[in-house]
């Protein structure tokens, strides 16, 4: 059997992406389904995981000397 | 005093590589070991020297430091040449010089790059540019966005190289922040900014505004604040990133694997190196540091993202090459996590160790110089990046994330209607700029469909309002372990992070587009005008 290619979101070609959820009808009901979870969503566990990305820069840090 | 044959007119000369060519003429040194493999591994067959080289950069420190020493240095150089193609000789190069295009193609194509030999004993290696390994895996590719094409002219034909300059500090001019700083600086994201700046130069910008009374030259070592003046006098803007990993008293030591990871990725894909700053694993913490300069990665293929969940998509990247001048240039790091003292539990912290690949013919390959190098710990990223680049790389970062953690709610109930597996949503994101989004981002990701190139294309251009010159941006997608893009966000990067400014979005499916209005209500985010992209 031939190894499938892997690829990136970047590299990714057209023929080869997943369209599992393009012939979903979208109808009121699913609508208003995600509408109803999307409220659930608890943001601010992503707001914990985000804090990674907002580290301050200390004077400690300007004022140490490299190399 | 410099004696009057340095100046005197040479004939090239030409070597087989191996033993008994001119590098290996040089001392011994773990620099030398290392790009005797690197050009072995890029079977290298023949060297070309230019006897006779004035290199700008040797002038420069030529020019601040070693013309006024009492031992006499020269302000000549030597340049070797590699090609691949054992057929390359005296005839070959009299040919290419004489306008035979064949012959010119030939050396071309097998040019390999070029070392700059300094009159320094101590640390003769100058600039050097070396052509990048074979790409073996083009679908899942080695990331190179920084590296730029070098031309080399020698009796009146052209040779081209892609790479990105390396050289080994002299401390006269230049310590290792220096180098660091100078190969950040040879990025082609700044083509079409500036002149491209000397050690000599870097030195001086880092000491015009932030000496606090240090010696300029001999170049001991630089402040990251010199490090932040040195990049503003280029004109390009300093951004710090600090280790988000913290110890029991509070002291900021290193990086997670996913911040990590994924900001140097984001980074290099935009075309930006990334200065590492640390510590050695084994030296004491309060000894100072060291830099080095990471120029590319290897893109990771992404993995099945737990429905609901969301996952940074270069947060598993496993390798990076790094320009560091205790090594060579293009060294392949890496990354690990480990443990160590001190930490919160659970915490772990990243480090990178050199990890070249495995040798063509490992019966004959040379020793590996890199063995026996300790793991270092990055614990601070500087970047260079362009004036109008207000937002924050994070920014990107936290964004794409919160929008990928609805859209993954959104996967979660239409999975339940379609009745097939449910997946989570990766977050990929970099700077380009706007012709490059369009002219370079859009063919590789909707290319095979012509007309709908050409409509998205011309709705970015006629009606969406004018976009600024570089974008951030932002692509979602699905979690599968295919890399299917799902939706592309493109920020206004002339504006601040709190105003969260959107131009415009790119659904890749209808289905994405009918969800995009409740994500913003839900999330109370804007995401600028609808191009489709389906």
């Amino acid at each position: 059997m031939q190894k499938k290619e892997k690829y990136t979101v970047w590299t990714n070609p057209m023929h080869n992406w997943n369209r599992a959820f393009d012939n979903v009808t979208i109808t009121p009901d699913v609508e208003k389904a995600v509408e109803k979870q999307l409220q659930k969503v608890d943001s601010k566990k992503i707001a914990e995981r985000a804090k990674a990305f907002t580290t301050p820069v200390t004077s400690e840090t300007l004022s140490k000397t490299i190399g | 005093m410099p004696s009057k044959s340095n100046h005197s007119p040479k004939p090239l000369r030409f070597f087989d590589f191996g033993s008994s060519d001119p590098l290996s003429g040089l001392r011994d040194s773990t620099q030398v070991r290392y790009l005797q493999r690197y050009f072995a591994e890029l079977n290298a067959a023949v060297v070309l020297e230019e006897p006779n080289y004035f290199d700008r950069d040797y002038l420069a420190e030529f020019s601040a430091f070693y013309s006024v020493s009492a031992a006499g240095y020269p302000n000549i150089c030597r340049r070797l040449h590699f090609f691949s193609d054992s057929r390359v000789n005296r005839t070959l190069v009299e040919e290419a010089a004489s306008g035979n295009e064949e012959a010119a193609k030939t050396l071309n194509s097998s040019y390999l790059g070029f070392i700059v030999v300094r009159p320094i004993p101590a640390a003769p290696l100058g600039r050097t540019i070396v052509r990048w390994y074979e790409d073996r895996q083009p679908s899942i590719p080695r990331n190179t966005q920084p590296s730029r094409e070098y031309r080399v002219n020698i009796a009146g034909f052209q040779l081209t190289v892609r790479g990105l300059a390396w050289q080994e500090q002299d401390t006269g001019v230049g310590a290792c922040a220096t180098i660091a700083l100078w190969t950040m600086l040879h990025s082609s994201a700044f083509d079409d900014h500036h002149a491209i700046p000397t050690t000599a130069d870097i030195t001086r910008a880092a000491h015009k505004n932030a000496s606090m009374g240090a010696r300029m030259f001999p170049s001991g070592g630089l402040r990251h604040d010199q490090i932040c003046e040195a990049i503003k006098e280029q004109n390009l803007s300093p951004v710090i990133f600090e280790g988000d990993i913290k110890n029991k008293s509070g002291v900021t030591v290193g990086f997670s694997r996913e911040r990590f990871a994924s900001t140097c990725a984001a980074l290099i894909r935009s075309g930006y190196p990334v200065l590492f700053s640390g510590v050695f694993l084994d030296d004491d913490p309060t000894l100072s540091g060291h830099a080095m300069c990471a120029v590319g990665f290897r893109s990771c293929s992404p993995g099945v993202v737990k429905a609901g969940d969301i996952e940074l998509q270069e947060s598993s990247i496993e390798h990076l090459y790094i320009h560091d001048d205790n090594i060579g240039p293009s060294v392949r790091f890496g990354i690990a996590e480990i443990k160590v003292n001190g930490l919160m539990r659970g915490d772990k912290i990243m480090v990178i160790s050199p990890s070249a690949p495995p040798p063509a013919v490992p019966a004959s390959a040379l020793p590996d110089s890199t063995d026996g190098y300790p793991a270092f710990r990055p614990t601070t990223l500087t970047v260079a990046v362009h004036n109008d680049l207000r937002i924050s790389p994070d920014k990107l970062h936290e964004s794409g994330m919160f929008t990928a953690k609805f859209l993954s709610t959104v996967i979660l109930v239409l999975a339940k209607e379609a009745r097939t597996d449910a997946f989570g949503v990766t977050v990929s994101t970099r700077f380009t700029k706007l012709a490059d989004y369009v002219n370079r981002e859009l063919k590789e990701t909707i290319g095979t469909n012509p007309s709908l190139l050409g409509r998205v294309r011309l709705q970015l251009w006629e009606t969406v309002p004018p976009m600024s010159l570089h974008l951030g941006l932002v692509r979602l997608g699905l979690g599968d372990g295919d890399g299917t893009p799902l939706l592309d966000i493109l920020y206004d990067t002339t504006d601040t992070d709190r105003n969260n400014p959107v131009f415009a979005h790119i659904p890749y499916h209808s289905w994405v587009k009918s969800f995009v209005p409740q994500i913003a209500k839900a999330s109370d985010r804007d995401f600028g005008f609808c191009v489709d992209g389906f």
